[in-house]
C-alpha cells in the first residue's frame, strides 16, 4: 500500500487498489466468460466475428465514456453529451466530406470545446447545478443542429473516416486498435497528468483543493471542454461506422454515458475511478447487450434484463466484497514485493 | 467578484425577460385570429428531429404558400416536442386562439381524444397525419391500413420461393405503427413454415441503429436468406455488406439511400421492394382540411379515416430522378445531390400535384403551380381498427390480407 | 437591498412564485379567454402528474440523493392501471391501488439498493428507471387500453363544475409537504442532506431514512402516474425521457438545492406551475419553430439562474447578520449528491 496510490485513488481504504482493480478485472472475466457460454444461444455466437464486434462498438462507448467519466470525477454530471456527438456527426458529413483537411477537423473540435466551455462557466461559476445546465445545452445544441440542418442531414461520409472505422489492419477492426490505444492514452491522461490529478483532486474534497490553490474552476471547465471534444470524437467515429449522421445518432449515449462510468466503478461523488473500469464495463455492458438482443425476446423483456444486470452488478459492487474475494491473491503479491502485509 | 458576477447574471436573465413579455405583440399567436377572412391553420409536429417529419411539414407549408392558398390561409407551424403533455397544452392553446384547422402528427393514438373533444365544441377541424387517433371525431390521413406489413412480408416470401431464415428490423417498441406492421407482417411469415425468423430487433427507425443492431444480428446468426425492414433499412444493406457476406433479399421503406442501393448493388445481388410511408400524405391532409374549409369537398366526400396509397416500388422499378424537375418524375434521387437519409417517394400526382422535390427540403412551393382540387374518386376510406384510428372493438377481417394485385402470393413449398 | 426584501428573496419559493406571476401575467396579455374555469382546469390537469413527481423527487434531493427512475415508475403505473382495470369503479380502484403498490416496490428496491447496499443513488436508480422500462413495454407492448370513467376524464374534471380535482390533488401534496416538513422524519432528511457525518454522529437513523425517502418518492411518481394515466385516458410504454427532464427542472427552478439540505417542495411546486405557464407563453410569444429547442434550453437555464437570486440574497443577509464573510465552501453545491461523504462508505 504506498502513499502516492492513494493519492491518487484519494481513498484510505484497507484494499485501495486491489478493490477497484479487482472489480474491473472481474467484469472483464465475466465478459470472457460469456463467450463460450453464449454458443448456447447460438453456435456461431462466441466466434471471433462477435467478439471484434463487440469491441469495435465498445470502443465508442468508451470514448463517450472517457469524457463523462472526467466530469463525473469533478462530481459533476454531463448531459449534453447526445446532442454534441449528433452536432458533430452532422458537422462531419457536411463539413468534413466536402473538405477533408485537419482544418476542419479542428474546427469541429473546436465547436465542441465551446459547448464543453458554456457548460464549465454555467456550472464553476455561475453556479447552475450540473444537471440542469448541461441539458439545457443539450435542449440549446440539439436545437443548433435541427435549425442548421433543417431536419435533412446534408453530406456523406469521409472517406478516411469510414477506411478507419471499417477497415482492418492484419484482419483485426481497426477500431480494436483505437480502443486498446484509448485505454492506454485515457488511463495516462486520467492518472498520471496534472490535469487528471487535480481532477481526482478536486473530485475528492472540493474545498481541500481550494485550499490548496487549485484553481477549481478552471479544472471543472476543462473537464466539461475535453468531455465535449471526446463527444465530437465519438460522434466522428459513429459517422464513419454508421455510414451517415442523423440528428438522434448520439441519443443511445444520453443514459448509456453514465452507466458505463458508474458501471465501471467511479463514484458519483467524485475522486474516485479509472478509465479502465470505464473501458471494462463498455465491454461488459455491450456483450450482455448483444447477447440478449441475440435471445429473441420482446424489446420489453431485453431492456427489462439489461437494466436487471446493471442493478445486480452495481448492487455487488460494495468494494468489500472484491476486496475480500482478491485478498489471498494481494497478500501473496504483497509477500512478493517485502512491504509490511496489509494489516487485516 | 463571484457575488458580483452572479448577481450581474441575475440581472441580465431578468433583462431579457422582461422585455420579451413587454414586447409580446398581442397578435403573434395570442389575441385571437385575425379577422381578415383567412383560415387560420396549424401544422403542429411532435417529432421534428428526423427528414421524415420535416419533409411532411415542408411540403405541407409549399402547398399551404401555393395560389390561390396562399391568400386564403394564415399558415403557422408548432413544434411540440415528444411528451405528450406538452401536445395536449399546445393543442388547447391553438384551439383556444381560433385555429380553423389543425393538421398534426399525434403522439399515442388514445391520449389526444380529450382535447379532440374540444376542438369539436369549438369547431376547429382536426386531422392527424401518419399516426391516427381513435376519437371519431376527427380525421385520419394515413397509410396504416395499406398494408406495408404484410405486402413487404409477401415480397420477402415470394423471393425466397417460401422457405429460409430471416432478420426482422422493426421501429419503436410500444407504438401502434410499430405493432400493426409487425403483426401483419408475421401474419404471413406464419403461413410459410419453412421460413423461420431467427432474430427480431428494434432500431427506432434510425439507420444508423439499424446497421449496428444488424451486424450484431448477423454476429449471432450468419446464415440468413434475407432481412424484412422497416424504416431504416440503408442501414441493413450496409450491414450486409460491411459483414462480408453475400447480399440477400431486402424489403424496406424508402429512404433515397436504399433506392439507389437497389440500383447500384444490383449486380452483387442486392434485390427486394422499396415501400413505406410517404411524406407527402401530410400536404394531402391539409388539402383535404382546405377542401372542407372552403367549401370544395362536401364533408360526405371525406370519410374520418382516409386512406393514403402505399409506394411500391421493386428493385427493376426504381428509376433515378431530376430534383430539378418534378416533370421528369422518378423515384429515386442521384445520391450526390439529396441525401441518403430522405424519403424518396413524394410524388403522388393523383393527390399532390402542386409539390416538387425543393418543397419537401425547405418548404418552397413549386414555381408556378396552382392548387388542382382533388379528385372525390381517389379518395379511398380505410377500414375502422381498434386501438388504432376508431373507438369500435371488431377487428376488421381481411385486414392483414394480402392484395394480389401488388403482390401474388406464392404457394407454401 | 433592504432586508426585507432580501428576506424575501432569500426563500426560493417566494423567488418561483415571483416568477410563476410574471410569466402568467404574460400568458394572459397576449391571449384571450385564458381566466375561465375550463381554461384554468386544462392548466392544472397539465401540471398535476409534474407537480406530483416534483414533489416525490424533492424529497430525494433534499436527502442529498438522486432519481432517474421517474419515468420509469410513471410509465410502469400508466400501464398497470390500464391494463388491470375495466369500465367499472371497483376494478378502477383496483387497478389503482396496484399502481401505488409497485411504485412502492420500486421505492423499496431504490431504497434497498442505497440506503443498504450503499450503491450510488444515481447508479442504482438508472438501473431501476432501465428495468421499469422494460417491464413497462412487457405488460403493454402497444399503446391503447382505455380506463373507467372516474379515472378519466373524472380525475381531470372540476367538482360542481369550479373545483378542479387536479387542484385537490396539488393541494393535497402541499399539505403532505407541509406535515412532513415539520415532522422528525422532515428533520431528519434536511440533517441526512445537510452533512450526513453528523446526521450519523448525532444519532439520526440514516438508512432508515434515506430507505423512506425512495419508498415515498416511488409512491407519489406512481401517484403522477395516475395523474397522467388521467389525461391521456390510455396505457402508453414509451416512457419520454422529456417527462424527467421537467421534473428535475421543476425541482431547481423551485430553488431546491441539488446538493441536498437546503429546499422547500413548495417551491418545487411553483417551479411545475413556472413551466405549466412557461409552455403557454412561448406559444403565445410566437416561439414554436426549429429553434423551439434553444429556447426552452435558454430559459431552463436563465430560470434557474434567476433561482439563484435567492441563494445570492440568503448570502448577504447571513452575511449581514453575522457580520462575518460568508463561507465560499457551503456555498459550492455543486455536487450532485452528498451522501456517502466518509471515505469508506462506498
Amino acid at each position: 500500500m504506498t502513499k502516492t496510490s492513494d493519492a491518487r485513488f484519494g481513498a484510505t481504504k484497507r484494499f485501495p487498489i486491489r478493490g477497484h482493480t479487482g472489480y474491473v478485472l472481474a467484469l472483464l472475466a465475466v465478459s470472457v466468460v460469456l463467450m463460450p457460454v453464449s454458443k448456447l444461444i447460438s453456435p456461431s455466437l462466441g466466434s471471433w466475428t462477435t467478439v471484434s464486434a463487440i469491441l469495435v462498438v465498445s470502443s465508442m462507448l468508451a470514448l463517450v465514456g472517457f469524457g463523462q467519466g472526467l466530469v463525473i470525477l469533478v462530481g459533476e454530471l454531463d448531459l449534453s453529451l447526445p446532442s454534441t456527438v449528433a452536432l458533430a456527426g452532422v458537422l462531419t458529413t457536411a463539413w468534413l466530406s466536402v473538405t477533408p483537411s485537419v482544418l476542419t477537423f479542428l474546427q469541429i473540435l473546436g465547436i465542441a470545446a465551446v459547448i464543453g466551455l458554456v457548460n464549465g462557466i454555467g456550472v464553476a461559476f455561475l453556479r447552475v447545478p450540473s444537471f440542469i445546465m448541461t441539458l439545457g445545452m443539450q435542449l440549446i445544441v440539439a436545437g443548433a443542429a435541427l435549425g442548421y440542418t433543417k431536419g435533412t442531414v446534408p453530406g456523406t461520409t469521409p472517406d478516411f473516416l469510414a477506411s478507419v472505422m471499417l477497415g482492418k489492419w492484419w484482419g483485426i477492426p481497426i477500431p480494436i486498435f483505437l480502443l486498446v490505444g484509448m485505454a492506454v492514452v485515457g488511463t495516462v491522461i486520467q492518472q498520471y497528468t496534472r490535469f487528471g490529478r487535480k481532477l481526482y483532486a478536486v473530485g475528492s474534497n472540493r474545498a481541500t483543493a481550494e485550499l490548496v490553490g487549485l484553481r477549481v474552476g478552471l479544472i471543472v471547465t476543462g473537464a466539461f471542454v475535453v468531455s465535449a471534444i471526446a463527444a465530437a470524437l465519438t460522434g466522428m467515429m459513429l459517422v464513419g461506422y454508421g455510414g451517415g449522421a442523423t440528428l438522434g445518432m448520439g441519443d443511445v449515449y444520453f443514459l448509456s454515458s453514465i452507466a458505463v462510468v458508474v458501471v465501471g466503478g467511479s463514484s458519483i461523488l467524485g475522486g474516485r475511478g479509472s478509465f479502465l473500469g470505464t473501458v471494462a464495463a463498455a465491454i461488459f455492458l455491450t456483450t450482455i447487450a448483444t447477447l440478449i438482443q441475440a435471445v429473441g425476446i420482446s424489446q420489453g423483456w431485453q431492456t427489462f434484463i439489461y437494466g436487471f444486470l446493471i442493478v445486480a452488478v452495481i448492487g455487488l459492487l460494495n468494494r468489500d466484497l472484491y476486496a475480500r474475494a482478491f485478498a489471498p491473491v494481494s497478500r501473496l503479491m504483497q509477500r512478493g514485493r517485502s512491504a509490511p502485509a496489509a494489516a487485516n | 467578484m463571484l457575488n458580483k458576477l452572479r448577481f450581474m447574471s441575475v440581472f441580465a436573465a431578468a433583462a431579457v425577460l422582461v422585455p420579451m413579455a413587454a414586447c409580446a405583440p398581442p397578435s403573434s399567436n395570442g389575441g385571437g385570429t385575425e379577422d381578415d377572412g383567412k383560415f387560420l391553420i396549424y401544422n403542429n409536429l411532435s417529432y421534428s428531429g428526423n427528414a421524415w417529419s420535416n419533409a411532411a411539414a415542408n411540403m405541407m407549408e409549399a402547398v399551404a404558400n401555393t395560389a390561390p392558398y396562399d391568400d386564403k390561409v394564415e399558415f403557422r407551424k408548432v413544434i411540440s416536442g415528444a411528451d405528450v403533455s406538452k401536445q395536449i397544452s399546445d393543442l388547447q392553446s391553438m384551439i383556444n386562439n381560433g385555429a380553423d384547422a389543425i393538421i398534426s402528427y399525434p403522439l399515442s393514438p388514445k391520449a389526444l381524444n380529450a382535447v379532440v373533444d374540444q376542438a369539436a365544441e369549438k369547431g376547429t377541424l382536426m386531422f392527424f397525419y401518419d399516426g391516427t387517433v381513435t376519437n371519431e371525431k376527427a380525421y385520419n390521413v394515413s397509410y396504416i391500413t395499406a398494408g406495408f406489413g404484410q405486402h413487404t412480408a409477401q415480397a420477402l416470401v415470394n423471393e425466397l420461393g417460401g422457405e429460409g431464415k430471416i432478420l426482422m428490423n422493426s421501429g419503436v417498441s410500444g407504438t401502434g405503427t410499430d405493432t400493426m406492421h409487425n403483426e401483419s407482417a408475421m401474419s404471413v411469415f406464419e403461413k410459410y413454415p419453412g421460413i423461420e425468423v431467427v432474430s427480431q430487433y428494434w432500431s427506432n427507425w434510425d439507420a444508423v441503429q439499424s446497421k449496428t443492431n444488424t451486424l450484431r444480428a448477423l454476429a449471432a446468426h450468419p446464415d440468413i436468406d434475407g432481412v424484412w425492414s422497416q424504416d431504416g433499412e440503408y442501414g441493413v444493406v450496409q450491414a450486409l455488406r460491411e459483414s462480408g457476406r453475400p447480399l440477400v433479399p431486402v424489403t424496406g421503406e424508402m429512404s433515397n439511400g436504399f433506392r439507389n442501393q437497389l440500383i447500384s448493388l444490383e449486380d452483387d445481388g442486392l434485390t427486394g421492394v422499396s415501400s413505406g410511408s410517404g411524406p407527402t400524405v401530410g400536404a394531402y391532409a391539409f388539402k383535404l382540411a382546405m377542401g372542407l374549409l372552403t367549401g370544395e369537398l362536401d364533408e360526405a366526400d371525406v370519410p374520418h379515416n382516409v386512406e393514403f396509397p402505399l409506394p411500391w416500388v421493386p428493385a427493376d422499378e426504381v428509376e433515378l430522378g431530376d430534383p430539378s424537375d418534378p416533370g421528369a418524375g422518378g423515384n429515386a434521387w442521384p445520391l450526390d445531390e439529396v441525401p441518403p437519409i430522405f424519403a424518396a417517394g413524394i410524388y403522388y400526382p393523383d393527390l399532390v400535384p402542386e409539390i416538387n422535390y425543393a418543397s419537401a427540403i425547405d418548404g418552397t412551393p413549386a414555381p408556378g403551380a396552382e392548387i388542382q382540387p382533388i379528385d372525390t374518386e381517389d379518395i379511398v376510406e380505410a377500414p375502422a381498427v381498434p386501438e388504432i384510428n376508431s373507438s369500435t372493438t371488431e377487428f376488421p377481417g381481411g385486414l392483414y390480407d394480402v392484395n394480389p394485385e401488388i403482390v401474388e402470393p406464392i404457394p407454401v413449398p | 437591498m433592504s432586508t426585507a426584501i432580501k428576506r424575501a428573496l432569500s426563500n426560493g419559493s417566494v423567488l418561483a412564485f415571483a416568477i410563476l406571476t410574471i410569466m402568467y401575467v404574460v400568458y394572459v396579455y397576449s391571449s384571450i379567454d385564458v381566466l375561465t374555469v375550463n381554461n384554468a382546469t386544462d392548466l392544472l390537469n397539465n401540471v398535476a402528474p409534474l407537480v406530483v413527481a416534483a414533489t416525490g423527487l424533492t424529497l430525494v434531493i433534499i436527502s442529498g440523493g438522486f432519481d432517474l427512475s421517474i419515468g420509469g415508475v410513471v410509465v410502469l403505473s400508466n400501464v398497470i392501471l390500464v391494463t388491470q382495470s375495466d369500465t367499472t369503479l371497483q376494478s378502477g380502484l383496483l387497478a389503482v391501488v396496484i399502481a401505488l403498490a409497485a411504485g412502492l416496490a420500486v421505492g423499496a428496491i431504490n431504497g434497498v439498493l442505497v440506503a443498504y447496499l450503499r450503491v450510488q443513488s444515481i447508479a442504482a436508480t438508472l438501473g431501476t428507471f432501465i428495468m421499469c422500462s422494460g417491464i413497462a413495454l412487457v405488460i403493454m407492448p402497444s399503446p391503447g387500453g382505455s380506463v373507467p370513467n372516474f379515472i378519466a376524464p373524472g380525475l381531470n374534471s372540476a367538482l360542481g363544475g369550479v373545483l378542479p380535482v387536479s387542484l385537490v390533488v396539488i393541494g393535497a401534496c402541499l399539505i403532505g409537504w407541509l406535515v412532513i416538513r415539520r415532522s422528525r422524519f422532515g428533520v431528519y432528511i434536511y440533517a441526512l442532506g445537510s452533512d450526513e457525518r453528523s446526521a450519523v454522529q448525532s444519532g439520526i437513523p440514516v438508512a432508515g431514512t434515506k430507505f423512506k425517502v425512495y419508498l415515498g418518492a416511488g409512491f407519489l411518481y406512481a401517484l403522477a402516474g395516475v395523474m397522467l394515466t388521467a389525461q391521456t385516458a390510455s396505457g402508453d410504454a414509451n416512457a419520454s425521457a422529456l417527462f424527467m427532464v421537467l421534473v428535475f427542472a421543476a425541482v431547481a427552478i423551485g430553488g431546491t438545492r441539488f446538493g441536498g439540505g437546503r429546499g422547500s417542495a413548495v417551491g418545487s411546486i411553483i417551479g411545475a406551475g413556472v413551466l405549466g405557464v412557461l409552455q403557454k407563453m412561448l406559444f403565445a410569444l410566437g416561439v414554436s419553430t426549429f429553434y423551439t429547442g434553444i429556447v426552452q434550453g435558454a430559459v431552463l437555464i436563465l430560470a434557474v439562474i434567476l433561482g439563484h437570486v435567492s441563494q445570492f440574497a440568503a448570502e448577504r443577509l447571513k452575511e449581514e447578520e453575522t457580520a462575518q464573510p460568508s463561507d465560499e465552501s457551503t456555498s459550492s453545491e455543486a455536487k450532485i449528491s452528498s451522501e456517502g461523504v466518509l471515505s469508506d462508505q462506498d
